[in-house]
């Protein structure tokens, strides 16, 4: 009671100074387990091995030294290869595993979703199974008692809740496990790898629960072998390799970190021959793309370019088309000195299988782009507001292209793929014919009228 | 009366006081009383899931020790002729016992067989024995209700021992609580424990004066002696003494024994528990 209402004033404390606060601090972390060959697990090897003087045990350090900080609101990715290390940093944040020293801090309730159905029993019923894994996370009968509306509706299983378990299929427990995790309310939740399971549908549902989760303040640490997920949430991200941070930096650089130890992991597995004969391939390969004319122009106007999703004052890659938002494209340019006339700044709309939903650029809302500021500037900043939203667009995951033509649109300067990002539509619901259009939301009126049969009906 | 009004005052300032504290308490072991809540759920869940499919579902709990009884009764009683309601005296033992094989044979194995949620969930290790004993104790208490009909028909009366039951009880679950948590926890570095533990506990059934009364002709006095160094002899001995409704209420010194041994177990139990719990999961 003390050391919370002691805990509340630091809180109170820090938020005066506009630092950003941290949710998780940890310092140090090493982690070493006993490696299972030499482990004993009878007592006369026990015996045995003390009096022979053998208890040394081989240790397997699955963590060292790994230090990690998530600020509040701030959403995270650990990545890494298979025994890395990710899981057991999870474990260790979210206070299953103790080492020795540990210096740990964390602020507010912590949601681990290690699984997907944490403690489930399969002769329990559904509700049964809610009451057990959700007391199980720590979340009082009362607690429970308030939320369990909620927890059925999400997991859809208003009609089955009284059914044991073993008669659920695995998308149904899967759901009932993610509704049981995400009515905790957590002030952090840890998810560790479980959007994998279950259809399409049931992972975008998932992506953007938490997605909600993170819009109103809570700190997300995600593990993931998904760099499109890692991609869609996180901001920052750790790779992890053999139990240490080889990495902690902005999501891209940190995939192209995880990409290149997974390559080096990989010719490391490889026998001796054939890992040379893949390097003096890759190298070929490399000179082959040096040489190639259309790279190699250095006075040609080079432009960088980069797009951000804005929605409700927050960079976002989960966007409700219901309401407003724009998109920042932002265009560094090498050479401005080349551009002899107007450029047209132009965004298109793809979807996830490259078909054009829709586009639009600078002269369609008739303004002009004069390089002539580019060059002095060498950085130019474009919004596409849509301050109504894009409602009539169903759901979905889609693609957004940036392209620099010249003023007539007969040549392409430039044109790069460079957001991939998810849709909802609150009022269209869930798209289960993959439209793209809602038909629904543009229909005035729909009648219906009984009428005698015109031709004669066969039977 | 002004002293009556400042009596009163004083009384309901106890009171008040105490519910404060007792709010207090509360709210600082809050998570401590989460997991008690948690307890309780488990204990009715492992009672659920276990007559789940049978017919006569929670009879069996009160069944399953009348049977035993009259296996035992058919048995033995010829051999036991000096001990009169035999089946009664077999059944209030068997009853005791029954909480102890269910407490530690369950208990032993409760760390290990929980693995999967121990390494999934942050949750306090001791839960598992706590439910093992909580669940033998229902059957317990569920198995008092066929002892009363066998008493019932016997021609036995009730004394006002029976009263001390209950405290008995609760000093034979925290011996018990000890044990298991003990055992639990060395289990899970040595699982030869609970390889072992079904003979062992065969070898303290006989060794325990369960089906026979350690002080009958039949035992020699140095065998009945060495009986005596067998602490469940103590708990057996003393609870169906009250049970059984033996002339003589249990001795002051036999209480006071169960007592010392109920704290020295619980305090090697935590002792045990608290040295090893940051390794046990190192080693699930």
């Amino acid at each position: 009671m003390y050391q919370a209402r002691l805990s509340e004033i630091h809180v109170n404390d820090s938020s005066n100074d506009q630092q950003p606060q941290v949710a998780i601090s940890a310092k140090n972390i090493t982690v070493n387990f006993r490696s299972s060959e030499y482990k004993f697990s009878t007592f006369k090897e026990y015996v045995m091995q003390r009096l022979q003087g053998k208890t040394k045990f081989r240790n397997l350090t699955a963590l060292d030294n790994v230090s990690i900080d998530v600020f509040k609101g701030e959403a995270i990715a650990l990545i890494g290869h298979n025994g890395s290390g990710k899981s057991t940093l999870l474990k260790v944040l979210a206070g299953i595993i103790e080492p020795d020293d540990l210096r740990l801090h964390t602020e507010g309730r912590i949601a681990p979703m290690i699984e997907l159905g944490t403690g489930f029993d399969p002769e329990l019923s559904g509700l049964e199974n809610i009451y057990l894994s959700c007391m199980l996370m720590g979340l009082n009968k009362g607690l429970i008692e308030e939320r369990l509306e909620k927890i059925i509706q999400f997991a859809e299983l208003q009609d089955f809740i009284d059914m044991p378990l073993k008669n659920y299929s695995s998308g149904m427990q899967a759901r009932l496990g993610f509704a049981c995790t995400t009515a905790i309310d957590p002030e952090i939740l840890l998810v560790d790898e479980v959007l994998a399971v279950g259809d399409s549908n049931f992972a975008k549902k998932c992506l953007h629960r938490i997605e909600k989760l993170r819009a109103k303040g809570t700190t997300v640490v995600l593990v993931s072998h998904d760099p499109q997920t890692v991609r869609t949430f996180c901001s920052r991200a750790y790779v992890l390799s053999e139990g240490k941070v080889m990495f902690e930096g902005p999501v891209e650089k940190a995939l192209e970190e995880h990409d290149r130890i997974m390559d080096q992991r990989y010719l490391a597995s490889l026998p001796i021959e054939e890992r040379s004969e893949i390097i003096r391939k890759r190298k070929l390969l490399k000179d082959a793309t040096q040489l190639d004319p259309s790279k190699e122009r250095p006075d040609a106007p080079t432009i960088i370019g980069n797009i951000h999703i804005i929605q409700a004052k927050r960079q976002t890659r989960v966007l409700e088309l219901t309401k407003p938002f724009y998109f920042e494209v932002e265009l560094a340019v090498r050479n401005p000195e080349r551009f002899e006339e107007d450029i047209t700044v132009g965004i298109a709309w793809l979807t996830e299988h490259n078909q054009r939903v829709g586009g639009t650029n600078n002269l369609q809302s008739a303004l002009t782009i004069n390089p002539e500021e580019a060059k002095k500037q060498n950085s130019i900043r474009v919004l596409f507001h849509f301050n109504d939203g894009l409602p009539q667009l169903c759901g979905g995951r889609y693609k957004i292209e940036v392209g620099v033509h010249d003023c007539n649109l007969t040549r392409t300067i430039y044109t790069e793929q460079l957001i991939t990002f998810e849709a909802f539509n609150q009022t269209v619901g869930f798209n289960s014919d993959a439209d793209i259009i809602s038909l629904g939301a543009f229909l005035n009126k729909m009648e219906i009228t009984w009428q005698p049969a015109q031709t004669e009906l066969p039977g | 009366m002004l002293d009556q009004t400042d009596r009163l005052s004083f009384w309901s300032r106890l009171a008040s006081s105490v519910a404060e504290h007792w709010d207090l308490f509360r709210e600082r072991h809050a998570r401590h009383f989460h997991y008690l809540q948690l307890v309780n759920f488990l204990i009715r869940r492992e009672l659920k899931v276990k007559y789940r499919g049978t017919i006569l579902g929670y009879l069996w709990s009160m069944l399953n020790p009348l049977l035993t009884m009259t296996v035992i009764s058919l048995v033995f009683s010829r051999l036991m002729r000096g001990i009169p309601d035999y089946n009664i005296f077999v059944l209030s033992g068997l009853l005791i016992w029954n909480v102890a094989l269910g407490t530690i044979i369950s208990g032993t194995n409760s760390i290990v067989a929980n693995t999967h949620l121990l390494r999934k969930v942050k949750m306090p290790i001791w839960v598992f024995p706590l439910v093992s004993l909580g669940s033998s104790l229902t059957n317990f208490l569920l198995s008092l209700l066929p002892f009363a009909v066998v008493f019932a028909f016997s021609d036995r009366s009730l004394d006002l021992q029976i009263l001390l039951v209950p405290i008995l009880i609760i000093m034979f679950a925290l011996f018990l609580t000890g044990i298991s948590l003990t055992l639990a926890t060395l289990n899970v570095f040595f699982r030869d424990i609970s390889h072992v533990l079904d003979p062992v506990l065969t070898l303290v059934f006989y060794a325990t004066p369960i089906i026979y009364d350690r002080h009958s002709d039949i035992i020699p006095e140095k065998i009945a002696k060495i009986l005596g160094y067998n602490p469940f002899t103590h708990y057996i001995e003393t609870i169906r003494a009250c049970l059984y409704g033996s002339s003589e209420p249990p001795s002051l010194e036999s209480i006071a024994i169960t007592v010392g041994l109920a704290i020295i177990s619980m305090l090697t139990g935590y002792w045990v528990y608290k040295r090893k719990r940051a390794e046990i999961l190192f080693n699930l």
